[in-house]
């Protein structure tokens, strides 16, 4: 594509954005940001790995297996957001100095304005690479670096999103260059975004969480393979046949800011805040009453068709301490997405040694950028109901009468024993919106069955504690089993809690033997699935000549 | 297609009284479908699984559902039966107050609630039934369908409005050391303060595809005598 086809004409509203984005963030916050190959898995899926894990072939979204499988050194390192929003509060203190009216994204990703700043520093580029040299610093400081120091990404361009892109691509041009640290900021000159984004393939916008893979997918599909394809295509249309989500990629693409063109000012901003009579000390009993008063804000926007896309959150406590970070989201804020930066925000804060010396007296969130839903909500094109919002209202008040840990959803993480498939995680800690929660196998069809699984069905009744049993041969001792898996004579009975019941049909061995390069946690043992005269299915395992009930199909 | 018509329908008619149902069961209960603000018990030994049937389908039409004091619930089982598991919640109970308590609160603003009884009664607070006659009206005021899991004698005390029993079960797939479990046929039995016949059929529950299959039409009988 011509870059001279795309529409020049870029709005004067557009601001001039800078973005400081570290790659591969929750793997640098976990402390494996260099050295031996190491990767961050969310179930069962990597979400981020340092540069060894990179050349060994470990990929973004590969399941732990294939991980593994493509490089057997990877050490694994469970996913943890407040780690991640902890490790990235002293980056966002250092650039506040510089900038106070900063956006954070999400850990390891802030963006600012750069006018002011950039004025002060004599220019964009001496703007960014003050901010990259910083921002390695502070990482130094606090040990995550490692030997080689760390990837800095520094982008300015005009618009958030431009801007987003040129941190990426400089943070790219390092790792490939394995310079590393410092790292070459890139600058997009005033004007330069259309045509500077006009090359790339639309797939930077589901990079950028801008628009879903399904919609990048059939862009590519429709032969629209550049950011600069999309920008030529007349608005009109691109609104109607992708609706609001295609017309905010063709926006994005074209360099424009992601606030359309003839949107009104918000109001004025109103914010709902919650003072505490006693000092509170407990961080669940803050992000109750946050998911309270978001609730509230986002019905309360809601009910005017309008969406809040930057929220200042603020928190102060009985000796005057202050932590106020503003969190953007271009696609608005969900409630949910609501308590998860509050709580991020006070991980981080109450980490910090010393910046926290009492209760906590004072919670405010103030909406400062509202804009018209334009139906870009995930929760929107995922179907979001009132089923949904009554049922996360009765999650909350479950959870403040039980206890975060006694309100859980099931988490799918695989395994070959039914109780090891399912972990069960709080569900206020869960986003219960999120269309890609990973709650079974079927999402990944090209998967097939779990390797080791016995086959569905599946067992109704999985004792949380398995129960002593005995499986009887035909002379009433039990049955052995060797280590190849050989029975010294075939199940007749089965006695459980007292209880003796005869056995009509049975099978198995299946052998597990698991972590077999661990010697302190492995486990070797058999399965086996009977029926007894009654029509009851069970499921039984025998290890080190023990047996065990572990479910029955009920 | 069938499906989607059939769920249009059902939306059509009653949506607001009737959750849907899986249809080898429906055809089987006295409406076609889980009418709102009842308790449904289902005893037997295939209970867990006939529970989780019935409210499959309603979870993949939108309902969430809460379970309360199943500890043990399979949640693969869950998912194979046709549960939308993304619409799961879990709470812990451990005695029947708190039981009562928490889902009294679930079916505040969850359509489906699945609960097993705890058997642990604590002191001077009155019966189990007592309590389930309590929970019964929060119930019919919340319009949620609370389905109870339970080993108990099905119609004691009266607090269910339909009784699923699921008996008799005959599985294929295991031999004598080989093969595995496949699918189970079931014989289905529904009785209800309701309705004056009990009406039995058979399913297989799991099928071969994993979800309920139907097995030949229901046939009526005459209600057996109730014993206190």
């Amino acid at each position: 594509m011509n870059p001279r086809t795309v529409p020049q004409t870029v709005p004067r509203m557009v601001p001039r954005m800078v973005t400081v984005w570290c790659p591969q963030w929750p793997v640098v916050a976990a402390g494996w940001g260099d050295g031996a190959a190491a990767a961050v898995l969310h179930a069962n899926r990597v979400v981020a790995r340092n540069a060894a894990a990179g050349a060994g072939g470990v990929r973004i979204g590969q399941r732990r297996r294939e991980a593994q499988r493509s490089c057997p050194e990877l050490t694994i390192v469970d996913h943890d957001p407040a780690r991640d929003a902890r490790a990235f509060e002293p980056v966002i203190r250092a650039v506040a100095e510089l900038a106070p009216r900063l956006d954070v994204v999400e850990p390891g990703w802030l963006s600012l304005a750069a006018r002011g700043p950039s004025r002060y520093f004599g220019g964009d580029r001496p703007l960014a690479v003050r901010l990259t040299e910083l921002v390695a610093d502070v990482i130094g400081v606090t040990g995550l670096a490692g030997a080689t120091g760390v990837t800095v990404g520094v982008g300015v361009a005009d618009g958030g999103a431009a801007s987003a892109v040129a941190a990426r691509q400089a943070a790219t041009a390092a790792f490939r260059a394995a310079t590393r640290s410092p790292c070459e900021p890139v600058v997009v000159p005033p004007g330069g975004s259309p045509a500077h984004l006009a090359p790339l393939p639309v797939a930077w916008l589901a990079e950028l969480g801008e628009a879903t893979p399904e919609l990048v997918e059939l862009l590519v599909r429709l032969g629209v393979v550049t950011l600069g394809d999309l920008a030529a295509l007349p608005a009109a249309d691109v609104l109607a046949r992708f609706g609001p989500a295609g017309a905010h990629a063709r926006r994005l693409a074209g360099g424009i800011d992601e606030r359309p063109p003839g949107s009104v000012d918000p109001p004025p901003p109103r914010h709902v805040e919650r003072v505490f009579a006693d000092p509170v000390d407990q961080i669940d009993t803050v992000v109750f009453v946050a998911k309270h008063l978001a609730d509230g804000l986002v019905a309360t926007l809601g009910a005017e068709g309008r969406v809040c896309t930057r929220l200042l959150v603020e928190v102060e406590t009985d000796h005057g301490e202050r932590s106020e970070r503003s969190w953007y989201r271009d696609g608005g804020l969900s409630a949910p997405a609501v308590v998860e930066r509050v709580r991020w925000q006070l991980d981080g804060w109450i980490a910090q040694p010393g910046a926290v010396t009492s209760g906590i007296v004072l919670l405010r969130l103030t909406p400062h950028e509202v804009r018209g839903d334009t139906g870009s909500q995930p929760g929107l094109w995922g179907g979001r109901s009132q089923a949904d919002d009554d049922a996360a209202r009765a999650v909350t008040r479950l959870t403040g009468l039980v206890g975060a840990d006694a309100v859980r959803v099931p988490e799918w993480q695989g395994g070959r024993l039914p109780g090891d498939r399912y972990r069960w995680v709080p569900a206020v800690t869960v986003d219960l919106d999120d269309p890609h929660r990973r709650t079974g196998p079927v999402d990944d069809p090209s998967a097939g069955p779990w390797p080791g699984a016995i086959p569905a069905p599946s067992p109704a009744t999985v004792l949380p504690d398995p129960v002593p049993a005995v499986l009887e041969g035909p002379d009433g001792q039990p049955v052995r089993v060797s280590g190849r898996g050989v029975l010294d004579a075939p199940p007749a009975a089965i006695t459980v809690a007292g209880t003796t019941r005869r056995i009509r049909s049975w099978a198995g061995p299946w052998p597990v033997d698991q972590r077999w390069w661990e010697p302190t946690r492995r486990r070797r043992l058999a399965r086996f699935q009977v029926v007894t005269d009654e029509g009851d299915a069970h499921l039984l395992v025998v290890e080190h000549r023990r047996w065990w009930l572990l479910a029955t199909y009920s | 297609m069938n499906t989607a018509l059939d769920a249009v329908s059902v939306a059509s008619l009653a949506r607001e009284r009737v959750l849907p149902v899986v249809d080898g069961l429906a055809s089987l209960l006295p409406e076609p479908g889980l009418v709102r603000g009842r308790i449904v018990a289902c005893t037997g030994p295939a209970a867990t699984s006939v529970a989780l049937s019935l409210v499959a389908r309603a979870t993949q039409h939108g309902s969430w559902l809460a379970v309360v004091g199943v500890p043990w619930l399979g949640i693969d089982a869950a998912r194979e039966l046709g549960v939308a598991v993304e619409r799961l919640v879990a709470v812990d109970a451990d005695d029947v107050a708190t039981w009562a308590e928490r889902v009294a609160v679930a079916v505040d603003g969850i359509e489906l609630v699945l609960g097993a009884i705890p058997s642990a009664v604590p002191p001077g607070r009155g019966g189990v039934e007592r309590t389930l006659t309590k929970l019964r009206r929060r119930v019919q005021a919340r319009g949620a369908v609370l389905v109870v899991v339970t080993h108990r004698s099905a119609t004691e005390g009266g607090w269910a409005d339909l009784v699923v029993e699921g008996g008799g079960a005959v599985w294929e797939g295991l031999g004598d050391g080989h093969g595995h479990l496949r699918r189970r046929r079931l014989d289905v039995r529904v009785a209800g303060r309701r309705s004056p016949l009990a009406r039995t059929g058979e399913v297989w529950l799991p099928g071969s595809s994993g979800a309920v299959e139907p097995a030949p039409p229901p046939v009526l009988e005459p209600v057996v005598e109730r014993t206190g």
